[in-house]
């Protein structure tokens, strides 16, 4: 029991303070990309610390509160669920629609708490980020239909075990056209260009986020940070060949070379959805969804079709 | 509980190096800051970001002369921010006029109307002068004297009564009003055709 | 270089219009006096002739004449030349009326809109004179013109309260 407990604190721990790093790779990669020096790679911490630290805070409500707390106890129990070595707290019970689901609640917090606001900009944004999901569904759905068509079980765990012994999930064709379409839906769900409608600094004022100020921005900041976790290691997981290493004798040797195998994988990932996103523009609402129900749609349905040959 | 003035080092130095912009920038000093912002002299490494929401952003450029409706603007945009919150002046038309100091449109004295910590004397200064003010502006934080917003909040008769005398009374809801009935008249003709 | 494309413009237009004076200035420039009765007219007759956009209306506040001169900048794209239409009207508030031009050219609107708030001069048909533009509440309850007789410093000194600071008899300014 103490030491269920003290797993799901490391692993939350961990989970912030990479996430936090993740962040600041983003901006200073991004920083390097238009040839500046960047911000240090701790930024985000600090970015944090000076939001928690404000303070005045504007609240408009219960829900308002509420919506901001839900988003981040969602965030916080999908990665309990998504295996990481072997000191995933309940990883036999993570199956694939269940994580699925669970990382996209946290932006449903956000609309409830940015329409509550009352702020016009905050109701358009919330509108297109709502739309955005919207978009994402279908692609999403066919990738997750091919993965479960290919090994025959929706466990996570079941999938990454499998793919110790048959290689990673995208050398098999129709893996890879679900790996594709998946990673553009990944642009989506980090927010980055060029699907980043939804946050769209400049344009319509940071979308939902114009009335988070203070406390409530510093919290929104930790639930980004572990979404970024999140959403890397579960696609390491599901098409790269998340780790379970079992060569050393120790187990706490075992653990620590699969969290750097794992992060690897998950830098890696991180990184092609930065490049991605330093060169292009910002799509519009409509043009997004014609895109996403276009080109992704059908690479994941011809995955989909492929995998149950 | 946890006392947190013992982490006030700590704090003062994520507020020093993360201080956020409401892209907000007046008059013609605007020009100044795409050099600062881009890879000449970037001020990204110093963890300055333009924020478009004013909710989340702590230091308010004022780039170059304030005219009385931009300044009606200015304060609304100024009370929105939550504390602590910092005020930097370019230029030598927030000090005492500077080239307009007869004009009927262009404040000469800005700090009757809104507090103001760094000011940087120029027209309009450089960007070499300009990372000089940041810097300042990050010393005075770093010991604890920035405290604009302290004084805005302490001596808010003096403030407002200088911005009542300028604007006239009721001024936040006759400039919220003013254009109310035009849009209602042509909302009423297009309905009609 | 000969200027024989703008002299081809002037005379065609003086040959339909014989109350106006043109003549051209320099390449790509003609002017021409009319009285202010007739400027709907004329203005119809340079749209005809194919005088596409009108740049802007400037007011020039002649007071030793007594007299406001308003200025029609009209561009046409075809013939490559820029127009001034220059007329006079009289001074006094009350009797400054001349008729809008709106309906001929429909960006004629802002323009008045502009000419009425610093010059007071009124534009019969325009119904949306009153329509808040530059000048804030206060400036305009208070009279703040660009006419030559409305006393700029003393107005600036009176709203920010600086009387100390400037004499209008000093040549340099310690300030």
């Amino acid at each position: 029991m103490i030491e269920i407990a003290l797993k799901a604190l490391f692993i939350l721990i961990y989970a912030t303070f990479i996430g936090f790093m993740f962040m600041g790779m983003i901006r200073i990669v991004t920083a390097r990309i238009h040839r500046r020096v960047g911000p240090p790679i701790y930024q985000p911490i600090l970015d944090t610390i000076k939001l928690l630290s404000k303070k005045s805070n504007i609240t408009h409500g219960l829900i308002y509160d509420f919506g901001v707390i839900y988003a981040l106890g969602a965030t916080i129990l999908a990665i309990m669920f998504i295996p990481l070595g072997n000191i995933g707290v309940l990883r036999a019970y993570g199956d694939l629609v269940l994580i699925t689901f669970l990382l996209e609640i946290p932006m449903l917090g956000i609309m409830f708490a940015a329409m509550s606001s009352g702020n016009p900009y905050a109701g358009i944004g919330a509108q297109r980020a709502l739309l955005t999901m919207l978009a994402i569904q279908v692609p999403l759905g066919f990738a997750i239909v091919a993965l479960a068509e290919y090994y025959g079980t929706f466990s996570t765990y079941e999938i990454v075990m499998a793919q110790q012994s048959m290689g990673w999930s995208i050398t098999a064709l129709p893996l890879l056209f679900a790996a594709i379409a998946y990673d553009l839906v990944l642009q989506a769900m980090f927010g980055k260009e060029p699907f980043d409608i939804m946050i769209a600094p400049g344009e319509i004022s940071l979308g939902p986020m114009v009335e988070f100020g203070g406390k409530h921005m510093g919290i929104l900041q930790i639930q980004h940070a572990i979404a970024l976790f999140g959403e890397t290691l579960f696609f390491s997981n599901i098409f790269l060949g998340g780790a379970a290493i079992t060569i050393f004798g120790s187990s706490i040797l075992n653990t620590i070379a699969t969290l750097v195998v794992l992060l690897i994988k998950q830098t890696a990932v991180l990184l092609v959805a930065t490049f991605m996103g330093a060169i292009f523009p910002r799509f519009t609402i409509d043009q997004a969804t014609r895109f996403y129900w276009k080109w992704p749609t059908i690479i994941a349905a011809l995955g989909a079709i492929l995998a149950t040959l | 509980m946890v006392d947190w003035r013992l982490y006030e080092p700590l704090i003062n130095f994520a507020r020093k190096r993360s201080m956020w912009i409401v892209a907000f920038c007046t008059g013609c000093g605007g020009i100044e800051m795409p050099p600062l912002a881009t890879s000449r002299y970037d001020f990204e490494r110093f963890g300055i970001m333009p924020n478009p929401a004013p909710r989340m952003a702590d230091l308010f450029l004022i780039t170059g002369y304030v005219t009385p409706k931009t300044l009606k603007r200015i304060i609304i945009t100024y009370e929105m921010q939550p504390d602590p919150k910092y005020v930097l002046a370019h230029g030598s038309c927030p000090l005492n006029g500077g080239v307009y100091w007869d004009g009927y449109n262009a404040i000469k004295h800005l700090d009757k109307y809104l507090p103001i910590d760094v000011a940087i004397a120029g027209c309009m200064p450089r960007p070499e002068a300009v990372m000089d003010g940041i810097q300042k502006m990050m010393e005075l934080i770093e010991t604890g004297k920035a405290d604009g917003w302290k004084r805005y909040k302490e001596n808010y008769e003096y403030y407002k009564k200088n911005q009542d005398e300028l604007f006239g009374e009721g001024w936040r809801e006759k400039t919220a009003r003013r254009w109310i009935p035009w849009l209602m008249d042509k909302k009423k003709e297009v309905r009609e055709e | 270089m000969t200027l024989e494309k703008e002299e081809n413009v002037v005379r065609q237009i003086l040959e339909k219009a014989p109350y106006a004076e043109g003549k051209v200035r320099r390449a790509r420039r003609i002017e021409f006096h009319i009285p202010a009765e007739r400027i709907k007219e004329f203005l119809t007759l340079l749209k005809e002739s194919n005088f596409e956009t009108m740049m802007q209306i400037t007011a020039v506040d002649w007071i030793k004449d007594g007299e406001i001169e308003l200025v029609y900048q009209m561009w046409s794209y075809t013939h490559a030349v820029h127009a001034f239409v220059k007329t006079r009207i009289p001074r006094e508030v009350e009797k400054a009326k001349v008729p809008s031009v709106k309906d001929i050219y429909p960006v004629a609107e802002t323009y008045e809109r502009d000419a009425h708030e610093f010059y007071k001069v009124y534009f019969e048909g325009n119904e949306k004179l009153e329509m808040p533009w530059i000048l804030e509440d206060e400036d305009r309850e208070a009279g703040v013109c660009h006419r030559k007789d409305f006393d700029v410093l003393n107005y600036v000194k009176r709203k920010y309260k600086i009387l100390d600071r400037f004499e209008e008899d000093k040549e340099d300014y310690v300030i």
